[in-house]
Order: structure tokens, then sequence, then C-alpha cells
């Protein structure tokens, strides 16, 4: 478990919803470590695009991975079996954290680049491009609700365009 | 999905497996069909499908074409990796015969036809050769692409046979990785000349080679793999903090790296084994061998070493190599903290303690946690080893026990039942192991 910090930060969802985490939890995230340092930490920090719902994913990630690393001894390296071990975990728990519908999986890439959180926005991310994996056109437009907004003309033009690609 | 900020959706198309499926996403909509001609990096791997389609109709596409056309159609390149698919990449001569060079890809003539397009900015190029038409076709490849990649950080090239001839330095090169390459280069010299900027380098079943020596003032991560037994192998990085290094028999091995701090060593044997300054900030030691009691002495004096791995190879010889015993370790690893003992190495120290080699007396105050892969043929032995072990070590807080997948179910349950009760106030892991096997943790 995450060592306990003497302090917590409120952070305020865009619907008003309250969360007080860990600082250490918090500092995860490089945009809220920047106001903290800037001294606008001392009410709660207004995250005004995050909603609850998915504000409440991020803090779940950011605690995970927080927990993660502090649970890993300081002179230890990853090579122990118990290490290796623990890194395939993490692994596994990051896969089942991302598999999410499509909506709640754009927010979090949203959220994740609002708030500066390197390692989530490359697994969110990465998802995506995981989920395009030998798809056809019809099949990533409904996988990730894209509307076509060529015409049909324009559509038979770009298509013509890339007929060599799919020799 | 087109709704998300462009810099977004450029970083999603940019992580897309495939150029197939950065086509299908041009046919999507307008936005990913714009945004698809700027993403930054690029992977186009041949199928086995798109191999056998090429045989059977040639007049289909050739790869080296669809290649070329794509990678000029996109303007911020900066990644590129092209290769054929793990299907191909197994095959060899055996499976079938093929004289074509379609699938060449480190033909140097091939490469410059889209290379100077995106040159001025690539940081990363990737080839993943196809062995049946590369293995007896020299490439210039290296030489091309030292004359015009002034700002390539990252090359990787597996499956070929590269000339070092017309390589001019590439001081922006700092990371190099050769698997299964051909190399024309039997001492190194060339590389250690060409690639002076080395931080990263990656030699796997590089060959071949004789007395290669590797001599990079800036090197910091080494994984070198050879398959054959060259006469002597020199590691000369006085910035070196990782290395892992696989051989068969050197007659000697030389390692002049006095900053490394993390060594995994793999050899069957070695006739000389000199470590020129002292290793004073090793902390992380794997090793692997037939002897694994001559290597172990070789670092007498490496007090700073925390963290021990050992594994005994099996040994077909009729020589007998004396077995590694536990005062042994306790001698030359005082203070170590995590101790890791293979299937092997744990089988030989509990034979040892069998025959009493080992004694009361010495231990490992500093040692926290422990791990061993066991076989076990007898649960009374292993459990008196386990509880000696235990008796040495006082201040463990975790002791992970891996059995044999093969081992009776009924002894496991006996056995880990039992184990507890010499220690109680360590945690307790268990777990499976089996040949060539991922660990399964129940605990």
């Amino acid at each position: 478990m995450a060592e306990t910090s003497s302090k917590k930060i409120i952070l305020k969802s865009s619907d008003n919803e309250d969360f007080e985490v860990d600082e250490i939890v918090a500092l995860e995230s490089q945009t809220i470590k920047h106001m903290i340092e800037d001294g606008c930490a001392d009410n709660a920090i207004p995250l005004p695009n995050v909603t609850a719902k998915t504000l409440s994913k991020v803090i779940e990630y950011c605690k995970k991975h927080v927990d993660v690393a502090a649970t890993k001894p300081a002179d230890a390296s990853t090579s122990t079996a118990a290490g290796v071990a623990g890194d395939d975990e993490l692994k596994k728990w990051d896969e089942e954290f991302v598999k999410v519908d499509q909506t709640a999986l754009f927010d979090l890439i949203l959220a994740a680049n609002y708030l500066d959180i390197k390692s989530l926005l490359e697994l969110t991310c990465q998802s995506v491009a995981d989920g395009i994996k030998n798809k056809t056109v019809e099949e990533v437009r409904k996988t990730f609700n894209i509307t076509n907004d060529f015409t049909p003309e324009e559509e038979e033009a770009v298509r013509k365009e890339n007929q060599w690609a799919f020799e | 999905m087109e709704n998300l900020p462009q810099p977004l959706i450029l970083d999603i198309l940019s992580r897309l497996n495939d150029s197939s499926d950065l086509t299908q996403c041009r046919l999507t909509c307008k936005t990913l069909n714009t945004l698809s001609y700027d993403v930054t990096s690029l992977r186009i791997f041949c199928s086995y499908h798109r191999y056998v389609k090429t045989r059977a109709h040639p007049s289909s596409t050739p790869f080296k074409t669809y290649v070329t056309r794509f990678i000029t159609s996109l303007s911020q390149l900066d990644s590129v990796s092209l290769g054929v698919d793990n299907s191909l990449t197994g095959l060899s001569f055996d499976d079938l015969e093929d004289e074509h060079d379609d699938l060449h890809l480190t033909d140097a003539d091939f490469v410059s036809e889209w290379l100077l397009f995106v040159n001025y900015r690539l940081k990363t190029l990737s080839f993943l050769d196809f062995w049946v038409q590369a293995c007896w076709r020299r490439s210039h490849l290296l030489s091309l692409i030292s004359r015009h990649c002034d700002r390539l950080n990252e090359l990787e090239v597996k499956n070929a046979w590269l000339s070092m001839e017309g390589v001019t330095q590439m001081f922006s090169l700092t990371s190099l990785t050769l698997e299964y390459i051909r190399l024309d280069d039997e001492n190194l010299s060339k590389v250690n000349e060409f690639f002076p900027c080395l931080q990263t380098l990656n030699l796997i079943g590089v060959g071949v080679l004789l007395d290669p020596k590797i001599c990079l003032k800036h090197l910091k991560r080494c994984h070198w793999t050879i398959s054959n037994a060259p006469l002597s192998l020199t590691v000369i990085a006085p910035k070196m903090i990782g290395l892992k290094l696989k051989c068969v028999r050197p007659r000697s091995l030389v390692l002049e790296t006095p900053l490394l701090s993390n060594l995994h060593l793999t050899l069957e044997t070695c006739g000389v084994f000199a470590i020129r300054e002292q290793l004073l900030h090793l902390q992380n030691l794997r090793l692997k061998s037939h002897s694994l009691c001559d290597l172990i002495s070789s670092f007498s004096g490496s007090m700073a070493i925390k963290e021990l791995s050992l594994e005994s190879m099996s040994r077909v010889e009729l020589v007998q190599l004396e077995k590694p015993n536990l005062e042994l370790v306790f001698d030359v690893f005082p203070n170590i903290r995590f101790l890791s003992l293979g299937p092997g190495a744990y089988s030989d120290m509990e034979a040892s303690f069998r025959v009493g080699k080992s004694s009361t007396g010495k231990g490992l105050r500093w040692l926290k946690e422990f791990t061993a892969y066991l076989i076990i043929n007898d649960i009374e032995v292993t459990l008196s080893f386990i509880s000696y072990i235990i008796g040495s070590c006082n201040n463990l807080s975790t002791i992970s026990l891996l059995i044999h997948h093969e081992f009776d179910p009924t002894g496991v349950g006996t056995f880990i039942s039992r184990c507890p009760a010499y220690y109680s106030r360590a945690q307790w892991k268990w777990g499976f192991w089996k040949e060539g096997s991922k660990d399964v943790w129940v605990s």
C-alpha cells in the first residue's frame, strides 16, 4: 500500500464532486504537480475538463501505480522472480483497466492529456491503436463511432487514390 | 474519435500496428484521411499471405514498390520499421527455395529509393529482413545510412548480411541492435570506430566474430550473445552500467567496466576470466554456468552486490566440476539482500548440503528475500535444507518457492503446509515452474 502522506489534496471534478487523494497520488499528474508548486492547491484544485466518472478512474490508475512503485524495495531491481511477476501483474492490471467502452476510453485519453499523465496517455492511445488492428473500414467506423463525412464520390476518389495499397 | 484533438489522433495513428491499418483509417472519414499523411511513425510488414499472393499473381504490386510509395507519401516520418511477418522470419532454405530479391529489404539500392525523402528527419530505423533472400546477398545498407542519416539515434537490423565498406562515422547514433547478422567486422573494430557515441549496443547472434573487442567510451548498456566460440572476448566501457553477456567457451573474457551495476553472465566455461578494475558498483549479478564455483570466486571484492541470481547449466561432459555450495555464497557475497537459485543451482547446493559441505556459523545477515526453483526428490531433505537456509539468514521477510509442475500434488500440499513452521515471521509465496514456460504464482 502507498505510504500514507501527511498531506491530502482535494480535486474537484467538472460536475463539482470532490475527491480527496494523497498528494503522492495527485503528483502523478504533471499538471497538478505544477499547480501545487505554484501554490494553487491550498483549496480544492478545480479540474473543469474532467467529470467525476472519469476522474474516479484516473485516480484509480494513479493510486495503483503509486502503490506498486511503493512495494518495490528502494534498492531492488525488477529482475528477481517476484519482481518480474509484479511487473507482469501490473501489465495485466493495465490491460483490464482499459477494457472500457469507447466513450470512456476517449474521456480517459482527454483526461490523461489534460492532466499530463504520460503513462496513462500512452496506455489509452495504444489501446485505441490496438483496437484498429486488422479491422475493415466499416468495423473501425463502428467500433470508434466515426461519422463517415465523405460523399459517395469523395469516398470513391479516396479508395481509388489508395487502390495500390490494397493490391 | 474524429473529435479528439488532432495531436491525439496523430498519436494514435502513429501507433498503428501496420500500414494496412493506416490505409483503412484513411477511408473512414475526412479528418483521419488528412491526418494519416502526417504520421510520425510507420510500420510496414509483409505478411505470409502477401508473400504467397505475389508468388501466385506476379502482376500484383511488388512489396518494395508498395513500401517506396507509402513512405514517400508521408512528410513527417521520424520512425520507420520495415520487415516481414513472424511467419516468414523463421523460414530457411530447407523450408523453401527462393532466389527472388523482392523481399531483400536491406538491399541498399531499394532503401535509397525512399531514404532520401525521410533521412533529414529520421530518428529511428528498423529492418527485419527475409533471411532466405538476405543471407547470401551482402548489403551496403550501413554505408548508405551513415552517409545520409545525420540525425538517426536508433538503428535495428535483423536477419541480414552487412558490409562495413564505405561506412562513415555516425555521431548521432546512440542505439544499435544487430540480430542474426553476418557482419564483415570480425573483431568489431569498425563498429567501435564508426559508431563511437553508442550508449546501447545489442549484438545477438552476430558472426562470425574472432577475438571481438567492444571498446566504446559512452556505452552504458550492452546485450551480447555469441554462439560460436571465439578465442577471447573483451569489453572496455568506462561508463557501462548494464551488461548481459551470453557466450559458449571463450578462452578469455576480459571486462574493463568499472561502473558496472548490473551483470548477467551466461557461459559454459571460461579459460581466463579477468575483471581489470574491481566492480565496486556492481549491485545486481546473475550467473549461469557449468563452472559456477569458479565464476562466483571471481567476484570476491564486489561488496556492493545486493541482488544475486545463480543457475547451474546441465553438464554433458564426464568431467565432474565442483558443485557450488551455500558457504561459498556466504563467503563471497556477504551483503546480499536478494538471492534467487535456479533449479540447477538449488539442486547442486542441496546435494552439497546433503554430503555435509555446509556448516553453521556463517550466514547472510542482510538477506531479505529468498527465491528458489525446487526439484523435490525427498521432501525431508528439502525441508531440512530450507530450514538450514532460514536459520542462516535471520532477517528474511519474503520466501518465494516455486515447485516443479510435475511434483506429486499430495506432496505439494504436505510441503507447503510444513514450511511456514520453520519461519513464521516471513511472508511465504508459492508457485510452480516448468521448463520453457512462464512461472505460475498461486500466492
